[in-house]
């Protein structure tokens, strides 16, 4: 059953990478070395997060900032996404791109976000993770290894979307 | 061969009464290939050559040097793009063959009365200013070139893939000369400083980098600017100036 589940995910990937080569803002095959380092944030609420935490889910990992306004404009499909998954092992996690606390919190006011905002005042994950651009995004599977990678805004809610990671969560 | 074809002069009152002395001038570079250098302010101590994404009078560029020409420097402003009929966009001066580029530095490190000069480049600009320093012939012991500024460079080859170092242009760490970058506070790039000047400094360059606060990346470029980025638009010539003292300090 074990062997039957990797070769269907290896054909969805396959399947997966050949669409998003084709087209930008598409998910992306992941060909690099990271194993999705861990990390261990706090919230905007003050709670704790590491991503281990998380195993056994299909991960939405994004890394934000809030003077990026792709982010602003795709957030609200991001709420819409965790609707559409309900019932499914899939979680989004947010990372802000090391601003300061009272800035996220305006932003939080003017956007609300129903998935958590991790800071990262230093700016030492972002470097771990490698990341340039913003949004960034990681989808990770059920182990935490990075699947794919996006970068740009989406429409996260799109029936196309919400296919592929209902796919990936069935796996 | 190199052929001035015309050179005009004129005087440009300023908002404040200050008057610039400004030289417009054609030169062949090749054949068919005509560069036209605007020049701002009289023979200064420090020379500078600010390739710009943008033409025109009234861009954030050619106010700044306005306001520096008074305080020791002298500016040129080769236009890169009018030559290949290409529209002053980010895209198309990174574009421009290098070779064109060494060509016109030389001409004004060749004929410029400064002792000192320097190249500026602000976000994809900063692509022609490090074709320039990758071309051998500028890297002569003795040379009045003595640097370069970046600007919230965009000098990627491809687009930015999140868990991956950013990939620059080819020419990027083939210069020897001391390079200081200036990234936005607010912007993503900043957390690529560390990789840029590496990759920047491989062979030789001593390169410094410093963020500039409150503003986005290439903020002066932008047609909405945050009030910060306005500010900082403002005092653009203050940034320059400050900055080519730093990049002047920097020993090779």
């Amino acid at each position: 059953m074990k062997a039957f589940n990797i070769f269907i995910l290896s054909c969805f990937i396959a399947l997966f990478s050949a669409q998003a080569s084709s087209a930008s803002g598409t998910l992306k095959l992941y060909k690099g070395n990271l194993s999705s380092p861990e990390f261990n944030l706090t919230d905007m609420q003050g709670n704790k997060h590491s991503l281990s935490d998380y195993q056994g889910n299909i991960v939405l990992l994004q890394f934000w900032a809030t003077y990026c306004t792709p982010c602003r404009k795709e957030m609200p499909t991001m709420n819409n996404l965790i609707k559409k998954m309900d019932g499914k092992p899939f979680k989004i996690l947010t990372v802000n791109m090391a601003e300061a606390k009272p800035d996220v919190q305006k932003f939080i006011d003017q956007v609300p976000v129903d998935f958590p905002v991790l800071l990262d005042s230093d700016g030492a994950i972002l470097s771990q993770w490698k990341v340039f651009a913003a949004p960034a995004n990681f989808i990770l599977d059920k182990k935490g290894n990075i699947l794919f990678t996006l970068y740009g805004g989406i429409e996260w809610d799109s029936e196309e979307m919400v296919k592929k990671l209902s796919t990936l969560t069935s796996m | 061969m190199l052929l001035l074809l015309t050179s005009t002069s004129f005087f440009q009152v300023l908002a404040d009464n200050h008057i610039t002395l400004e030289i417009d001038e054609d030169i062949e570079i090749d054949e068919d290939i005509e560069i036209d250098i605007l020049t701002i302010g009289e023979p200064s101590p420090r020379s500078i050559i600010w390739f710009a994404c943008n033409q025109g009078d009234e861009t954030a560029e050619v106010i700044t040097a306005r306001k520096l020409a008074s305080q020791g420097y002298q500016f040129y402003f080769p236009d890169m793009l009018s030559a290949h009929f290409l529209s002053p966009t980010p895209s198309n001066i990174a574009r421009v063959p290098t070779a064109e580029i060494s060509t016109v530095i030389q001409h004004i490190l060749n004929t410029t009365k400064s002792e000192k000069v320097y190249l500026i480049g602000g976000a994809r600009a900063a692509v022609p200013v490090l074709k320039g320093l990758s071309d051998k012939k500028l890297k002569t012991p003795g040379s009045k070139l003595n640097g370069a500024l970046l600007i919230t460079p965009r000098i990627n080859s491809k687009t930015p893939e999140p868990g991956a170092e950013p990939i620059y242009i080819s020419e990027a760490g083939l210069s020897t000369h001391p390079i200081l970058v200036l990234e936005g506070e607010r912007t993503p790039n900043r957390w690529g400083l560390p990789h840029l000047v590496n990759i920047l400094s491989k062979s030789g360059s001593i390169v410094q980098s410093g963020l500039i606060k409150g503003v986005r990346g290439f903020f002066y470029l932008r047609t909405e600017k945050t009030p910060e980025e306005d500010e900082m638009t403002r005092n653009l010539d203050q940034l320059i100036d400050s900055n080519i003292k730093k990049l002047e300090n920097i020993k090779p």
